[in-house]
């Protein structure tokens, strides 16, 4: 193992998150780092590593940085150690790559939140993070509803209607399937997230309307906080949300500690 | 590897990246890095991982981020 520490660099202190006080689980180590470390103040404590403050300067970060590569790695070797302790206690995982210069401006920062983190951390216990992002086929939906009655009866007007008057009810026809169509994509969106919502003990949940393909568009980005006990349940309904009706597909990725829920419930 | 599960890794990393540098609490204090800095390259990493759709949303984000 090489170890980055020459006796005379001065070390700053990377924070992986807060937990409540007690024997950390175990961590895998990683080549060329120091072990973790705890800094405690009251029933918490902050995981911290202890890095040589030259490497992690904002110029020593912005060139590492620069490759897009290294800096997956880096997210990754932050994710290993936050989901290590996340398998066997409840942890609020830090924002990435903060390093503190001192150590005492951590301990503070623990203390002055004190009581809020440890509800928060009361709140994640036993809980996950899940990502369930979910796609809607346009042509797909369109299609259902202009077999609906109303649009239906407008086309066999519009079929024997003079020419004049059958341009305009077409037009008609375009202008409510794309209404109806908007309207449905953001129902089902709507639909699914409280489907879903059910399952889990929260959500976060963006409404978004943006196109991925040339006919599918992503109409939920979303994250919901999960009991452990339920995650089965809730994997199920997710693929069921998405069977339920053609045209729809979902991708869902967890079980991810609890990152988007960290900083309660907004 | 095959294309479906390409996708998927890409979807975890993606997944992964907007949860690790988006969200977590804050410990103030005195800190090396500026926040704008890990925010910068985080947008400049999912511009290169997004669909070529997307990219004018991150784009506005990232706009709208150092306006």
């Amino acid at each position: 193992m090489t170890t980055p520490f020459t006796a005379d660099s001065a070390l700053g202190w990377y924070v992986y998150g807060v937990t409540r006080r007690g024997a950390l689980p175990p961590v895998p180590t990683e080549d060329g780092l120091a072990p973790l470390r705890l800094f405690e103040f009251s029933q918490l404590a902050a995981i911290v590593r202890p890095v040589p403050l030259e490497a992690f300067s904002a110029e020593a970060l912005r060139s590492r940085l620069q490759d897009p590569a290294d800096l997956e790695e880096m997210v990754r070797s932050h994710n290993r150690v936050v989901e290590a302790i996340h398998s066997r206690q409840s942890i609020l995982p830090a924002k990435f790559g903060w390093v503190h210069s001192q150590a005492e401006d951590v301990v503070a920062a623990l203390a002055s939140a004190h009581d809020t983190f440890l509800q928060q951390l009361h709140r994640l216990d036993g809980c996950d993070e899940w990502s369930v992002h979910l796609y809607a086929d346009r042509r797909v939906i369109r299609e259902r509803l202009a077999s609906d009655d109303a649009i239906r009866r407008l086309r066999a007007s519009a079929a024997t209607a003079r020419p004049g008057r059958a341009y305009f009810l077409e037009q008609r026809i375009r202008e409510m399937l794309d209404a109806a169509t908007e309207r449905s994509l953001s129902d089902i969106a709507q639909t699914v997230s409280d489907r879903l919502l059910l399952h889990a003990v929260d959500g976060d949940v963006s409404p978004i309307a943006y196109t991925a393909g040339p006919d599918e568009v992503e109409i939920l980005s979303s994250s919901f906080l999960v009991g452990r006990d339920r995650g089965e349940h809730f994997q199920e309904a997710v693929r069921a949300s998405a069977d339920a009706s053609e045209g729809l597909r979902c991708e869902f990725s967890g079980p991810w500690p609890p990152y988007t829920f960290a900083g309660g419930s907004e | 590897m095959n294309a479906a599960a390409a996708r998927v890794q890409e979807v975890t990393l993606l997944d992964l990246l907007d949860r690790v540098i988006d969200s977590g609490v804050i410990l103030a204090g005195d800190v090396t890095l500026s926040v704008a800095d890990v925010d910068l390259i985080y947008l400049g990493l999912r511009v290169l991982l997004a669909p070529v759709e997307r990219l004018p949303e991150f784009l506005a984000q990232s706009e709208q981020r150092y306006e």
